[in-house]
């Protein structure tokens, strides 16, 4: 039986290649039952505005393979953030929802 | 025989990261584990051939060979190598791409992100 995997991430979209490789690694273990986790500054890359060119397509294929990107509730409030500014890709998570995920992961890849 | 695997980011001389990794990989090695190390983005650095030698300063090329040689996998992330233009890398260490690192996830019981 193929392991449950939590991609976590942590870092913003600007300043770091992370939450891009991130979801690179997400797809390329999407075999697995994988699901995506953005936590703190990592939340600013699923922003409507935001110039996606680097993780579009993995964020596409995430969506078209139904694979979750969940987003921490209160990161997102921390920043003075709403759901209602992220893509459609993504789903808002209260941060209990969040560690369960994470909890039952057999194996979480930070990035 | 257990199997512990790396997912590791960080290049070398700028950090403990290369260190720390070094160290739980031998650590892992000798109490009889099953060690792999995927490096990713700046982590494929650590590999590249022709480091230095400073004094005082771990040589993190002949570290990785050490751990080659005592029977770790090592892989790189062969697209970090190509737009950094790492071409020269040990003996011993792979070419790889992300689907090992799936590869890697279900064939350990353990797996270590070091950034």
């Amino acid at each position: 039986m193929s392991k449950k995997i939590v991609v976590i991430l942590r870092k913003p979209p600007h300043g770091s290649l992370y939450p891009a490789e991130g979801l690179r690694v997400a797809v390329a273990v999407s075999a697995s039952e994988t699901k995506v986790v953005s936590i703190g500054d990592s939340v600013y890359a699923f922003l409507k505005e935001v110039d996606m060119t680097l993780y579009k397509h993995h964020l596409d294929f995430l969506r078209e393979t139904e694979i979750p990107v969940l987003i921490d509730k209160d990161s997102l409030e921390k920043r003075g953030l709403t759901k209602e500014e992220l893509v459609d890709a993504v789903t808002v998570k209260e941060r209990n929802e969040i560690l369960s995920t994470i909890a039952e992961a057999d194996a979480t890849l930070t990035f | 025989m257990p199997t512990i695997s790396f997912l590791f980011f960080s290049g070398p001389y700028q950090s403990e990261s290369p260190e720390t990794t070094i160290e739980l990989a031998k650590a892992a090695l000798e109490k009889g584990m099953n060690v792999k190390i995927f490096c990713y983005m700046d982590a494929v650095n650590c590999v590249k051939t022709g480091q230095k030698k400073v004094p005082g300063v771990t040589n993190i090329e002949e570290q990785f060979s050490e751990l080659i040689a005592k029977g770790a996998e090592v892989r790189l992330c062969t697209l970090c190598m190509l737009v950094r233009g790492t071409k020269a890398f040990i003996e011993g260490a792979k070419r790889a791409g992300t689907p090992d690192i799936a590869d890697m996830v279900e064939e350990s019981d353990r797996i270590l992100v070091i950034v």
